[in-house]
């Protein structure tokens, strides 16, 4: 269980996240959709701590922390919490596709190696990369780094892993092979928390879809109240012009 | 004049003083490896008093030729010295090469990681972070690689600079390769042979690293095949 209260964030003058407030339960998909600019990504850097927000309050599992006053210690528990699958991959590139998968077994989770390694085969087969184990990011493509990334957040087992957009960096043919393996990933349970552009991902796998805006949640509820009963106008609005963007897509 | 007879005759003179050489490479690069990984590092943290400080003393070794600063350690650290009651002017002249090589060095190698740290994409830390790895586990097995493998290139060419720039030490009375020429000079008037000798070994050797460095280079390339562009993704 993930919840995020009343949360503020600044990048100096600019004010990015006005009070925003989101809970994930456990098991869930959560979608969350907002123009460019709406603060998606401020928001999900916040919850590992790769932003330091402001103001406001984190729960994740049993974890209570107040942003304002957050310790050290307090950071590396989240951390080892939350799984993170960055929108250009950001796989080590020191090392090769299984080194990625169990360096942080090995260093975080102290498993011993051969321990780890067999995970981490595991979790490379799950992602159907058992033939790029040794293979370096720079040997791979950006659909294969991409489901290096996941195997990665995934073998570390954690309470949720936050998706920031982890198909608008990737060539057409090989988004759907991604958002396919994330549908496979809602299916084993874990809690996901996922930024993306795909309205289909939403439709077909979200429990929950979350319309941000300017700082703030403006609208939230399943994928069939949100898209088909959807309440407000600025809902509405981005829904009709990233519909139309998709269509012009298709066509070309 | 010139005669090849000498050169067969001091070669293998001169040769014997090469550890000396060496010596007056390795010590010094190894402290400043450690004295510049330090110091970038230090400079990373960017404690304004501290940056001043080594800024300060990156520009005075970056202004001022190398002689000038082996002569201010070899004349100036003894005086230094006496005043906490050692006395250095017993030394061996090598000690003062190496700490006037090693302060130089260090400058320019600390210059040299902490671009290369800085050159590591920010998303490698972040990766590390999300993975649940501490800042100091990230720095260790992630950025550091990457960094020295940016930076090896920088560190291969300055090893080589270094170990030519040792051929300076017999100014400071060190019988290193060169001092040695000049002892055999002294006593057989024939300076040019000795000095052909000591050219020879510095081509050889200097060939040598660059082999050696090209290798590691290969040898560290993550996968990327030596010599092609790396690939660059949004
Ligand atoms: N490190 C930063 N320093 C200053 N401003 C920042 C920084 N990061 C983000 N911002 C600003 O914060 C605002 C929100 O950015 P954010 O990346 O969270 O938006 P987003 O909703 O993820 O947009 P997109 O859909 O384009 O990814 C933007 O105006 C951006 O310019
Ligand atoms: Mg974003």
């Amino acid at each position: 269980m993930l919840e995020i209260k009343n949360i503020h964030k600044n990048f100096g003058s600019l004010e990015v996240l006005k009070g925003a407030s989101i809970r994930v339960e456990a098991h869930q998909v959560v979608v969350i959709l907002g123009p460019s600019g709406s603060g998606k990504t401020t928001l999900l850097r916040c919850i590992n701590f790769l932003e330091h927000a402001d103001k406001g309050e984190l729960t994740v599992g049993d974890t209570k922390i107040d942003f304002e006053t957050v310790k050290r210690r307090e950071i590396r528990e989240v951390r080892k919490k939350v799984g993170f699958v960055f929108q250009n991959y950001n796989l080590f590139a020191n090392k090769t596709a299984i080194q990625n998968v169990m360096h942080g077994l090995i260093v975080v989770k102290k498993l011993p190696k051969a321990e780890a390694r067999k995970k981490a085969e595991e979790a490379l087969a799950w992602v159907k990369l058992s033939d790029k184990l040794d293979y370096y990011p720079s040997q791979l493509s950006g659909g294969q780094q991409q489901r290096v990334g996941i195997a990665r957040a995934i073998a570390m087992e954690p309470d949720i892993i936050l998706f920031d957009e982890p198909t608008s960096a990737l060539d057409p043919e090989l988004i759907g092979e991604t958002l396919e393996l994330m549908k496979n990933v809602a299916k084993r349970g874990i809690t996901m928390l996922v930024v993306t552009h795909e309205l289909s991902f939403a439709q077909d796998i979200a429990d929950k879809v979350i319309f941000m805006d300017g700082g703030v949640v403006v609208e939230e509820g399943t994928p069939d109240e949100l898209f088909n009963h959807t309440k407000e106008e600025r809902t509405k609005r981005f829904l009709a012009r990233i519909l139309s963007t998709k269509t012009i897509k298709t066509k070309v | 004049m010139f005669s090849w007879s000498y050169v067969i005759d001091y070669f293998p003179k001169i040769i014997i003083k090469f550890p000396m050489t060496l010596k007056l490479v390795l010590i010094p690069f190894a402290i400043s490896f450690m004295f510049g990984f330090a110091i970038a590092l230090l400079r990373l943290k960017k404690i304004k008093a501290i940056d001043w400080l080594l800024k300060l003393y990156v520009s005075y070794v970056r202004c001022t030729p190398v002689i000038t600063q082996m002569f201010i350690v070899y004349f100036g650290m003894p005086i230094l010295m006496q005043n906490f009651g050692i006395d250095a002017y017993d030394w061996e002249p090598a000690i003062f090469v190496y700490i006037a090589y090693s302060i130089n060095i260090s400058a320019f190698l600390s210059e040299t990681i902490r671009s290369s740290i800085l050159a590591v994409p920010i998303g490698q830390m972040e990766a590390g972070y999300s993975v649940g790895m501490s800042g100091f586990q990230t720095m260790r097995d992630i950025v550091v690689p990457q960094a020295l493998k940016i930076s090896l290139p920088m560190l291969g060419n300055m090893f080589i600079s270094l170990f030519r720039a040792t051929a300076l030490a017999y100014m400071v009375n060190v019988i290193d390769m060169i001092g040695k020429a000049r002892a055999l000079a002294a006593s057989g008037g024939h300076l040019l042979e000795g000095y052909v000798c000591c050219a020879a070994v510095f081509a050889i050797i200097s060939l040598g690293l660059e082999v050696i460095f090209h290798l590691i280079n290969k040898k560290l390339s993550f996968g990327h095949s030596y010599g092609k562009q790396r690939k660059v993704r949004a």
